[in-house]
């Protein structure tokens, strides 16, 4: 079949071909096994936290008890479902918790790749559900991840698996895959679309126009682990910082698919959540904020630097 | 020589779907999109007593999908402003000579690590957002009224489970509990009058209860940025943005 060469019929070609190129042009894994050892540590730390208090959390006499969870959603005629809504004994709730957290372990390590990334989505939202009171951005940072990895966890690559594959955890040979191209794709859309929404609800709020949104959020005691309230003496950088930030969050959407704008809307990322990590005692969400801008790196990229890494040991 | 594995493969060995596949495939990855835009449009775009819009139709159509999948977000991270922090201050009382014990958490002190800090000050800042006054619209307001019941419902909920939990916490025969609120100095405050950001000045008691009317229009908190939007009534577009929160004692 030969293209149209003129008007809407070549656009649409055009179009389609792009899509395609998009969607379904094979790729390797190696960011998305960076991103599964990533998710399974991260996932294993959330969890050994709400193990500090499983009774306060999830027991009989938590702070939210399963049945206003529960009651709550079922206000909300919310969809949301946990087993956790059913299970107050203490003896099996550490039964589910063990095992939620061995399935954490076997995502990082990239054992039974496909089942453990599954299963460990299914476990965090169920704890989700439950939790809802106690929960903040992280909790979204680590599930957005954690989603598309069910597409494909990168097992191919640093991983039980592999290893068992292979004789090596980082074979020098890794296959490119479309579903490792979709889980990418729609990991970066989700990122993008997390951003836009972060800036224009920032748009609503006065202190994001007038530059006082830095101020008010570093001066909060409660966040604050770094004392930046010296950035007091100089109004203008903390104006500056507010319209910056604001800016970077709603022209990421745009600029991180450019070669040349990709670089500096990463750098930013990582500024930003570096400072909300050191700053505002969030580390665990700067990170996973960190984690996920990683999914714009190339896989080709990641090779080259473990496989020189590699050499090197070699 | 080139690493083998650094080589891109020839176009005929790279892996191919075939065309229905892509199809399929192009349908629910856009299927999937839509989900994951919705929550967050539905929540900037509500706009007071308007009609159902396609945005408001693809939440309530994907809701099951949504919820489910727990991308029900608004992504609101310390939108629209960063605001002040709330704390929850508690007193258990015995019946016999034991003095009383009083705190206040989330407690740097006594929540570590930080994540641990972090999940009690959430529940002390979700407690605030769902805040509903005793005194809502009238039956006859309908959906209102059924709403505000809800929130108000689910706001004393949560206050008798926090209740519930440090009367088990200490083995105490009374709670009582206190909402805090502590708003930054401004930075001129900070500045000129060395006014710090733990000054006494800056905590203001909230009670349990606030008289009034109130429509119990939620607040997003700080970074939680998440806010259901089946939370909003159909005029809550407005509101949310204006919402003055419930009236505050003299501080202590």
């Amino acid at each position: 079949m030969t293209s149209p060469e003129f008007g809407p019929l070549r656009w649409l070609a055009e179009g389609v071909a792009g899509w395609d190129r998009f969607w379904f042009t094979p790729r390797k894994p190696h960011v998305l096994a960076l991103l599964r050892i990533f998710a399974g540590c991260m996932l294993l730390y959330m969890h050994l936290v709400w193990a500090l208090d499983l009774p306060g959390f999830l027991g009989e006499q938590a702070w939210i008890p399963a049945g206003v969870s529960r009651e709550h959603a079922a206000r909300l005629q919310s969809w949301a479902w946990s087993p956790l809504w059913y299970v107050e004994s203490l003896p099996a709730l550490w039964a589910i918790h063990i095992a939620s957290g061995l399935c954490y372990l076997a995502l990082a390590a990239g054992w039974f790749s496909r089942f453990s990334a599954i299963a460990s989505f299914a476990f965090l939202v169920a704890y989700c559900h439950r939790l809802e009171g106690a929960l903040f951005g992280l909790d979204q940072a680590v599930a957005m991840i954690a989603l598309y990895l069910c597409i494909n966890p990168g097992g191919e690559f640093a991983s039980v698996d592999a290893w068992r594959r292979t004789g090596s955890f980082f074979p020098s040979s890794t296959p490119e895959t479309i579903t490792a191209n979709l889980a990418t794709r729609l990991m970066q859309l989700h990122l993008c679309i997390v951003y836009l929404f972060g800036g224009l609800s920032k748009l609503r709020g006065e202190g994001w126009w007038d530059g006082g949104a830095i101020w008010g959020a570093i001066s909060n005691y409660e966040y604050q682990t770094l004392d930046l309230t010296w950035l007091a003496a100089a109004p203008w950088l903390l104006a500056t910082l507010t319209h910056v930030t604001v800016a970077w969050e709603l022209s990421y959407i745009a600029l991180v698919w450019n070669r040349w704008t990709r670089p500096l809307v990463l750098v930013m990322a990582v500024l930003v959540h570096a400072g909300i990590a050191l700053a505002m005692g969030m580390a665990t969400f700067g990170l996973a904020m960190m984690a996920a801008n990683a999914i714009f790196l190339e896989p080709a990229a990641v090779e080259r630097l473990l496989s020189r890494k590699r050499d090197g040991n070699d | 020589m080139a690493r083998p594995s650094a080589e891109t493969p020839p176009a005929a060995s790279r892996p191919r779907l075939p065309r229905w596949a892509k199809v399929v495939v192009s349908t629910l990855v856009t299927v999937h999109l839509i989900a994951v835009v919705a929550p967050p449009l539905q929540l900037q775009t509500y706009v007071p007593g308007a009609p159902a819009t396609p945005v408001s139709f693809a939440f309530r159509t994907l809701q099951p999908y949504i919820d489910l999948l727990y991308l029900n977000h608004g992504y609101a991270f310390f939108a629209p402003d960063p605001g002040p922090s709330h704390l929850v201050r508690y007193r258990a009382t015995f019946a016999h000579d034991r003095p009383s014990i009083e705190g206040v958490f989330p407690d740097p002190k006594k929540h570590w690590p930080r994540l641990f800090y972090h999940r009690h000050f959430m529940l002390a800042e979700q407690l605030h957002s769902d805040y509903a006054g005793p005194s809502g619209p009238p039956p006859e307001a309908g959906a209102e009224h059924a709403f505000w019941r809800m929130r108000r419902d689910n706001y004393l909920a949560k206050w008798g489970g926090f209740e519930r939990r440090i009367q088990a916490l200490y083995d105490a025969d009374a709670v009582a509990l206190e909402r805090i609120e502590h708003r930054q100095p401004d930075w001129y405050e900070h500045r000129q009058y060395g006014l710090r950001l733990n000054d006494p000045s800056l905590y203001a008691t909230l009670p349990r209860d606030a008289e009034g009317p109130d429509l119990g229009v939620p607040e997003v908190s700080p970074e939680r940025g998440q806010l259901h939007p089946s939370d909003l009534p159909r005029d809550a577009g407005s509101l949310l943005l204006k919402n003055p929160g419930p009236p505050v004692e003299a501080p202590r």
